[in-house]
């Protein structure tokens, strides 16, 4: 299998150029090949941009994060699969529209996640995190609500990216105590993902970065005790 | 004269007093993040751990009931590292459980000894099982696999109690346990195979910053082991070397479970008592 992706226009900006890519010279024998678009966000988590995939030659694509890179994989009928880089240069859309009304007009709680990670791509993470970090935590929690195991293995990658996200963020205690019940739900759910290594270090990610806010606070704690046994005594 | 010193002794209890009160004030701030009632109502630390690790014990324990006999899984992390491992009697193999930290990858590096299994483990590694060991294991059992569980905490977050009189000394801190099923939870039975293994971990300890440096004081401190996460006190079931060259501890013991070198003065006495009797006997007599 050779050749990869043509997009056209190779220049645009994100949420606003439509891109439009085509697949025509990918041979196998195991006929039907499905084509996936994926880019890989900050948490180093490959997302797919096409809805699950296509099968025909071309695609378009409405909504690309900021980026130089995306990742074409193509599966064939018996699921082996290659990925390539394909490059292209998506710009900083200046006149971004609020998060509300990119969001407003999206029911599927997969894609919302999507778009929230697409726009984080615009905008400087610090200034919008918050903002971000209250929205998502409850889109979560709802889609967490309504979980079905085949939506949970279709959606997992865009979930737990945010999951990574969530758990770097400064967390409140009920913040905290939302996350574990997501974990508790997820470790329900993880049984047929668990061949697939790289899905499942995703969530001792997630283990880690908690570790670490603990870990963090227990070392004030004995700096605290060091202080208090060693140097007020003298 | 004594005025002066007096004044000198003011002026410095003053910036310790101030130091302390912006610890405390620190330390407020932190524990609003953490929150108090959520977790446990004794220390929402220990519960916020103690909620994570049983998070991780049950991935694990899927994972580990998930791999085939002969294959290996090793998870790397930024603060701990998991390996599972499942070896029959057609396919033994010695086990080394490897720290992947880069920083601990020196040139010149010096063991003062050796692992159980010295030709296969790397000088980097902190556990090492021979596999004339899990071959004997395996003749006393009906099944003929092994099973091969570890984790390695890179830092002093773990879920265990501490208090003012025992603290977490080592950096590193190394649960592990060997079963002879499938099942990970029929771990820690060694004790009726009457067979007498003593297991070597290495666990990193703070570098001195220099001979005077007093918070790197080892004279108080012990390998200890705990063979379930809510015990509150742990078994001294390993005598302690210390390798000032490496800034490591060298626990042999003949337990599994989590192993973690503690500061703690009670422990200790028993852990010296242990490793040297004679300082029990007054010598002077």
């Amino acid at each position: 299998m050779v050749v990869n992706a043509k997009i056209e226009p190779r220049e645009g900006y994100s949420l606003l150029t439509i891109f439009n890519f085509s697949v025509p010279n990918w041979i196998s024998n195991s006929k039907i090949l499905i084509y996936k678009i994926k880019f890989e966000n900050k948490n180093k988590v490959l997302l797919d941009l096409s809805n699950g995939g296509f099968s025909k030659n071309t695609f378009i694509i409405e909504k690309l994060p900021v980026g130089n890179k995306l990742y074409l994989e193509v599966i064939d009928m018996q699921g082996f699969s290659t990925t390539v880089p394909c490059y292209i240069n998506v710009k900083i859309n200046k006149n971004l529209p609020s998060l509300e009304s990119i969001l407003d007009n999206v029911i599927d709680a997969s894609k919302k996640f999507l778009l929230l990670e697409i726009y984080k791509t615009n905008v400087n993470t610090e200034i919008m995190s918050d903002k971000i970090f209250e929205n998502s935590m409850n889109m979560l929690e709802d889609y967490f609500e309504n979980l079905t195991l085949d939506n949970f293995i279709i959606d997992y990658e865009k979930i737990i990216s945010f999951i990574i996200t969530f758990s770097n963020h400064k967390l409140t205690n009920e913040n905290i105590t939302k996350l574990f019940k997501i974990l508790n739900l997820i470790m329900k759910y993880i049984d047929p993902l668990l061949n697939d290594l790289t899905k499942v270090e995703y969530l001792f990610k997630i283990l880690d970065n908690l570790n670490k806010k603990a870990g963090d606070q227990i070392q004030s704690i004995l700096s605290f005790y060091y202080i208090k046994n060693n140097l007020l005594n003298k | 004269m004594s005025k002066k010193i007096n004044i000198f002794s003011l002026i410095k209890n003053f910036f310790l007093f101030i130091s302390i009160i912006l610890l405390i004030i620190q330390l407020h701030i932190n524990f609003q993040n953490i929150g108090t009632t959520n977790f446990s109502d004794k220390d929402p630390l220990v519960g916020m751990l103690k909620i994570l690790q049983s998070i991780l014990d049950t991935l694990n324990e899927k994972l580990f009931n998930n791999i085939i006999v002969g294959q290996t899984i090793l998870v790397i992390n930024e603060n701990f590292d998991a390996q599972m491992n499942k070896i029959s009697t057609n396919n033994i193999k010695s086990i080394c459980v490897s720290n992947s930290d880069s920083k601990l990858k020196r040139k010149n590096f010096k063991r003062i000894r050796r692992l159980q299994a010295p030709e296969r483990c790397s000088s980097d590694s902190v556990l090492g099982i021979d596999p004339n060991i899990l071959s004997n294991l395996m003749k006393n059992q009906t099944s003929s696999n092994v099973g091969f569980y570890s984790q390695l905490n890179k830092n002093k977050n773990l879920p265990i109690d501490t208090n003012a009189e025992r603290t977490i000394f080592s950096e590193s801190a190394l649960d592990f346990g060997l079963s002879t099923g499938d099942k990970k939870n029929q771990f820690r039975n060694l004790n009726t195979n009457n067979l007498n293994i003593n297991f070597e971990i290495r666990l990193k300890i703070p570098r001195k910053k220099n001979e005077n440096d007093n918070s790197t004081n080892v004279g108080d401190t012990t390998c200890v082991q705990y063979q379930k996460a809510s015990e509150k006190d742990p078994d001294v079931s390993c005598v302690s070397w210390y390798d000032d060259l490496n800034s490591e501890v060298v626990c042999v013991c003949n337990k599994q479970g989590l192993t973690v070198n503690v500061a703690d003065k009670a422990l200790s006495n028993i852990g010296k008592l242990g490793q040297f009797p004679g300082l029990g006997s007054d010598l002077c007599k």
